[in-house]
């Protein structure tokens, strides 16, 4: 056998006792790297190189016995307990569906949302057994892919109440919550590719965040847009503080946040120059308290949050007003109002209480990952839904913006309950893998691309 | 030549004393170790890689990579505050048993009365 291949063989042998395959690559660098160091020391010492490797290799000790013992450390971080909160937290979503399907006397819905339920979770799966790092050894193409692929659907869409849907064997997909919901891991790739790029990394995310902000406003989908946004400056923010750029701090942020000043201080102006801008723009963000409005939707779920029990049924709800409601309007914007005046507060704090506890979990392990990519990734997910579940809860109680996504795991969605349950599989899939990713080894996979 | 089993028990706390001078690459410490001990102790990689591995899981080390003098990328291992704590506890336990041990060896047993 010759000296390359002793080496590889023996490497070969301690992974083969090492049952989880990601830990591999990590495990055979740093055996290959000692060897190495051990052969030039032997040689140093008067050996020729192939006797040293074999001493090397030798030196190493039984490569059945240190891949048992590195088999007993390497395991994947199991994600059973988020895995169980998020299908626990899909499965209160789909029973109060239900519940208010009985209360309003309609059960037409009700297949279609089981198949929804069931295709989320499969895919919520299938993304946790995935190997996400194929996002870092490829993220410029996949960013590309994600334009191209936005630019083609949206050339394919319908249009539906004034926004593109794609029509696919009858099922009907909302581009802007498609879009709104993957937007944000693409720019997380975009930013993990400006790996030193310096100064000019932070204008080309700029660049890409403007793109995907504008393929967004075609759809349209402003609250995906304003969600986008901000969740991108904090993914920029994030890689600033970590040096990612290789740019001073201070400066990476003045730079990142410029633009928001620059958009904040237009949208001052234009309110303070126009009286019916000013208005139009603060309706999104206030409660409405114009009596043109008191017949809308909005106002009416308002009403019904304000005539709440603690437990039970609540009352003093205009019944004419209660009978306009239909299960579309209560199922995907108005979850959470209508269930808190027909079964209480009690119940929405509980349920509240465990989509909690699973963020506070989330941002935890979020924050633990070793690699700038599993940070970056993870974060844009747990980021994404804490933005929804916030803008969720204020415009159900009023005080928010006049437009929501969805209530993650919650509230009815063709898209979103489905590409948010994906979601959450990829960044359970970062916090199961993550330990053994290595940035560096991402970004020299790019590099032998980029030289090939 | 000393028995093996004497220092298995030892390795963890020699390897955080290591790290607690500096950060290193696993050769680096074996080669210390070697050194430090007056060629006593001459540890396996196959040894000393499970080992770390299973401080850094436990929280005891970090790792971070750098590149060295001839360019070759390489795993530093570095010391954490509970990996210092660790080590002191390793110490103590060590010293109390080292005591026992000795006293036992240049005393005699005392059966009692």
């Amino acid at each position: 056998m010759e000296s390359k291949e002793i080496v590889e063989e023996y490497c070969r042998i301690v992974n083969e006792q090492v049952r989880w395959k990601v830990a591999h690559v990590n495990i055979s660098e740093e055996l290959k790297n000692h060897i190495d160091d051990q052969k030039n020391a032997l040689i140093q010492q008067g050996m020729d190189k192939d006797e040293a490797i074999e001493a090397a290799v030798k030196e190493m000790g039984d490569p059945y016995s240190v891949g048992l013992s590195l088999d007993r450390v390497h395991k994947p971080k199991v994600q059973g307990t988020m895995l169980f909160l998020a299908i626990i937290l899909t499965f209160i979503g789909a029973f109060t569906r239900y519940l208010i399907v009985e209360d309003l006397g309609s059960t037409s819905f009700m297949v279609n949302d089981a198949i929804l339920l069931i295709t989320g979770i499969a895919l919520m799966l299938l993304f946790y057994y995935l190997d996400f790092s194929i996002i870092g050894k490829y993220p410029f193409i996949i960013f590309s892919a994600v334009i191209l692929a936005s630019i083609v659907v949206l050339t394919m869409s319908l249009n539906f109440f004034g926004r593109a849907y794609l029509s696919l064997a009858g099922f009907n997909m909302s581009l802007g919550y498609l879009f709104s919901l993957i937007f944000p891991v693409a720019i997380a790739a975009l930013v993990y590719k400006m790996r030193n790029y310096g100064y000019k990394g932070i204008l080309l995310i700029w660049c890409g965040i403007t793109v995907l902000n504008f393929i967004l406003l075609i759809v349209p989908m402003l609250i995906g847009a304003i969600h986008f946004s901000i969740i991108s400056v904090a993914l920029l923010c994030v890689a600033i503080y970590k040096e990612w750029f290789g740019v001073k701090r201070v400066k990476g942020f003045v730079l990142s946040l410029f633009p928001v000043i620059m958009a904040s201080a237009i949208v001052i102006t234009v309110m303070i120059m126009n009286e019916k801008i000013k208005a139009r723009l603060l309706s999104g963000l206030f409660t409405w308290d114009n009596q043109e409005y008191i017949v809308s939707i909005r106002v009416l779920f308002n009403q019904l949050i304000s005539h709440a029990k603690f437990i039970g049924r609540g009352n003093g709800v205009d019944t004419s007003l209660l009978n306009r409601i239909s299960v579309g309007d209560v199922w995907t914007d108005n979850i959470v109002s209508y269930s808190v005046y027909t079964y209480g507060w009690l119940p929405f704090v509980i349920v509240m209480a465990v989509m909690l506890y699973f963020i506070i979990k989330a941002i935890k392990l979020c924050l633990q990952q070793k690699s700038i990519f599993g940070l970056l990734v993870s974060l844009s997910i747990i980021l994404s839904i804490i933005m929804q579940v916030t803008n969720y809860m204020l415009y159900n109680f009023g005080i928010g913006m006049s437009e929501t996504l969805s209530l993650p795991f919650i509230s009815y969605g063709n898209t979103a309950l489905i590409i948010n349950l994906a979601m959450t599989g990829l960044m359970l899939s970062v916090f199961r893998n993550g330990d053994e990713v290595n940035d560096s080894r991402l970004l020299s996979v790019r590099r032998i691309m980029t030289k090939g | 030549m000393i028995d093996k089993s004497l220092i298995s028990g030892s390795t963890t706390m020699l390897i955080l004393k290591l790290l607690e001078s500096k950060d290193m690459y696993g050769y680096e410490m074996i080669e210390e170790l070697h050194k430090q001990s007056n060629q006593t102790f001459d540890l396996k990689a196959g040894t000393l890689y499970p080992l770390l591995h299973g401080l850094e899981k436990n929280g005891c080390v970090t790792v971070y990579e750098s590149q060295s003098e001839n360019g070759r990328k390489r795993k530093y291992y570095q010391l954490t505050k509970n990996g210092k704590k660790i080590l002191s506890d390793k110490r103590d336990e060590w010293d109390s048993y080292t005591e026992a041990v000795n006293h036992v060896l240049k005393k005699g047993v005392s059966y009692g009365v």
